[in-house]
């Protein structure tokens, strides 16, 4: 089982993160406080790669303090530097609403930057981040899919080509840099509906699920694996990608202390999914009902392995990309010292005895 | 006078590429693409201890020396240079939403603590095919642009926008830039539309690559239009850039200025897309027709350089210069030193200039 810090760079202040409604009126913007937020947030990637965590992430949001990356790419350069040995996972770029050529540029700069060890999750984004550049909601379905495949071909095609989509039409491509990664570096499509799922089979993508409760998450994982057996191959566990909030504490009483408090805050994220304050009428409850916002994984360092264990024995889900609830450098000190060295075992293969026959002969 | 370093040189192998524009990935090496990079953080250190003013990023597509994100590229380097500014000459405007280089900028004031200086820029007629843009309209576009951007900077409620060229329904980001109300910003042509548009803003103008004899005309309708516009600039708000060749025998700098002509660059297209910009631009920018021109401005011994430096100031008011080190099939280690060579004998004499 591999860990992943999600990195969320939040601006440390009660007023901003409580104003209900998206977008956030700038007037609450204090440079002092952004300031501090961006160091704080650069020494918990530092402190989680200290620790052991095999990424850390980031991802795209705009016009809100929860979490001030606007561009993943660009707070991930900073990270490249500062994070020497994880791996950068960008998860992700909201490929529905962006010029997908500029993400294939950004990613292989970034490939570079961390001298090959980029990961990318393409992103399709929730309702109120489509209005931030104006995107056709209707349309973010198939713009994500043509984006997916147009960015691959980018990244791969050795020759300047030309690219007439329905969504996206370019004369002439030939992104320069190239990535380190060869073909190109892991990829992750989001797959959080079985629609989603079978893109991701069809393509050779790993399926990357947020927040959903382990049964959801089994179904689709399955579902997956089907689809992609049909297309002839098999993902391994390190291709099912699980993002999640988790809240740990010394003891139970103090978890259940971060988990008061984050459900506290949740009203902050559900009024970012349902996009108040513009003209979109909230999704039907059935989407903010599937997790957003719950703490999946909450306790004292024992009860989180447990936790972990039976999720991973649900849903065979290898890399988990943790967002800690409540002071993030306690909890990434305290999940990397106790947790992390006790996580590392579950799913890991037993070797069969021909296996290891054939590893002692030759 | 400040003097800023220009970071080129994303990629670079011992022989040199020659090619066309766009330049196939085929060419691409990776073992070399990784080394080069590393090297361009190095240079940007090394001129931060040498005393340079500034390290700036540029971008361009599909070629080998600049990369295509100038923002990611100075959110890299921002982590390691502690004191020059973090100049950004600059985002290409008419590849670029506008929101999100308003986005991408802000975020690097707040990543260098406050060190951020702007360049508005237009870009060069072949990158209009990058992306595909229609080039007739990229003035008008570019300079819509920068409307925007200023305008998401300093309004404090959300705002909707509805121009000829960009329509967004809620705009409000976040973070915003550490400097009040926004960080020193060029406009960066050479142009009288972009002469006005600065002059009108009161923002600074930066011109590339021009003879210094040019110099003067530009920058005098500039100031014409600055006092129009009830300001004057000072030598803080002209900026030049140019290619440098330093060595310590005028005869070894011209060898390195020869290899600056601009037909031994990347940017000479290929035929098709070479006629297609040379009919969309009459104006004659199109810079692969600029044939045996050379871009070193800044060519001899430390002792002509520091004169040509001034030069530059006498002709133009010019306070800033950009200087590009880096010359095709150069090497990291030549760089390296031209730049030491420069801190040690260009810079320390042209502070009082």
């Amino acid at each position: 089982m591999q860990a992943s810090f999600f990195c969320t760079n939040g601006y440390n202040s009660r007023e901003a993160l409580g104003h209900p409604g998206w977008p956030t009126p700038p007037a609450l913007y204090q440079s002092k406080i952004g300031l501090q937020s961006l160091n704080v947030a650069l020494e918990q990637a530092k402190l989680a790669d200290e620790l052991g965590f095999d990424w850390v992430s980031c991802s795209e949001h705009h016009y809100t303090p929860l979490l001030q990356t606007p561009n993943a790419a660009v707070f991930a350069g900073a990270l490249s530097q500062v994070v020497r040995k994880a791996k950068i996972a960008v998860l992700g770029p909201l490929v529905s609403m962006n010029n997908p050529v500029r993400i294939a540029e950004e990613l292989a700069m970034l490939d570079q930057l961390s001298s090959g060890r980029l990961v990318v999750l393409f992103l399709r984004g929730t309702p109120n981040e489509f209005l931030a550049y104006d995107t056709n909601p209707d349309e973010t379905r198939s713009r994500t899919q043509e984006a997916s495949i147009l960015i691959i071909r980018a990244l791969t095609e050795p020759q300047p080509f030309g690219w007439e989509g329905r969504h996206y039409r370019f004369r002439t491509v030939s992104v320069w840099p190239g990535p380190i990664q060869r073909p190109h570096p892991p990829m992750y499509y989001s797959g959080n509906s079985f629609e989603s799922a079978t893109f991701a089979a069809a393509h050779r993508l790993g399926l990357g699920v947020s927040f959903y409760p382990p049964h959801r998450v089994a179904q689709l994982v399955g579902y997956y694996k089907q689809e992609c057996a049909k297309h002839g191959w098999e993902p391994s566990p390190d291709q099912l990608l699980y993002r999640c909030f988790a809240a740990v504490g010394e003891d139970d009483r103090e978890a259940d202390a971060l988990k008061a408090a984050f459900l506290g805050m949740r009203s902050a994220v559900e009024s970012l999914m349902q996009g108040r304050g513009a003209a979109l009428p909230p999704p039907p409850q059935s989407q903010v009902g599937l997790g957003l916002g719950e703490l999946r994984f909450c306790g004292n360092p024992y009860t989180l392995v447990k936790q972990v264990t039976d999720f991973h024995e649900a849903t065979g889900v290898g890399v988990i990309d943790f967002g800690f609830a409540g002071e993030p450098m306690k909890s990434i000190r305290l999940f990397g010292t106790e947790v992390l060295p006790r996580i590392r075992r579950i799913g890991a293969r037993v070797s069969q005895p021909s296996e290891l026959a054939a590893a002692a002969a030759g | 006078m400040k003097a800023s370093f220009f970071q080129r040189g994303g990629y670079s192998t011992p022989q040199g590429i020659r090619s066309n524009w766009p330049v196939s990935p085929a060419l691409y090496e990776p073992a070399y693409g990784r080394e080069s990079l590393h090297h361009a953080i190095e240079q940007c250190e090394l001129a931060d201890q040498l005393g340079f003013d500034w390290v700036s990023f540029s971008e361009h597509h599909y070629m080998t020396t600049v990369a295509p994100n100038p923002a990611l590229a100075a959110a890299a380097v921002a982590t390691r240079v502690r004191r020059a500014k973090i100049a950004l000459l600059g985002h290409n405007l008419v590849l670029n939403n506008p929101i999100k280089v308003a986005e991408d900028l802000a975020t690097l004031d707040t990543l260098s603590d406050g060190r951020l200086v702007v360049g508005f820029l237009r870009g060069t007629p072949n990158e209009f095919q990058v992306y595909t843009v229609n080039p007739a309209e990229s003035r008008d576009l570019a300079l819509e642009s920068v409307e925007l951007i200023l305008r998401a900077w300093t309004e404090r409620v959300p705002f909707s926008w509805e121009g000829r060229h960009y329509q967004y329904r809620t705009v409000a980001v976040w973070p915003r830039p550490v400097q009040q109300p926004y960080p020193r910003c060029y406009v960066l042509g050479g142009s009288k539309e972009t002469a006005e548009f600065a002059a009108r803003r009161h923002l600074g103008l930066g011109v590339a690559y021009v003879p210094f004899s040019l110099l003067p005309t530009t920058i005098h309708y500039y100031r014409e239009r600055c006092t129009e516009a009830g300001w004057h600039p000072t030598p803080d708000d002209i900026l030049y850039r140019g290619a440098i060749c330093v060595a310590r025998s005028e005869e070894e700098a011209q060898q390195i200025a020869a290899r600056c002509v601009f037909k031994n660059l990347n940017v000479i297209m290929r035929g098709s897309i070479n006629e297609a910009v040379a009919q969309l631009d009459p104006s004659g920018m199109n810079i692969a027709k600029m044939g045996e021109a050379s871009m070193a401005r800044f060519v001899g011994t430390p002792d002509m350089i520091v004169r040509q430096i001034a030069d530059c100031k006498a002709q133009g008011g010019v306070g800033v210069i950009d200087f590009g080190f880096h010359v095709p099939g150069m090497a990291h280690n030549e760089v390296m030193s031209r730049m030491e060579l420069f801190g040690a004998e260009v810079l320390p004499k042209i502070r009082d200039i």
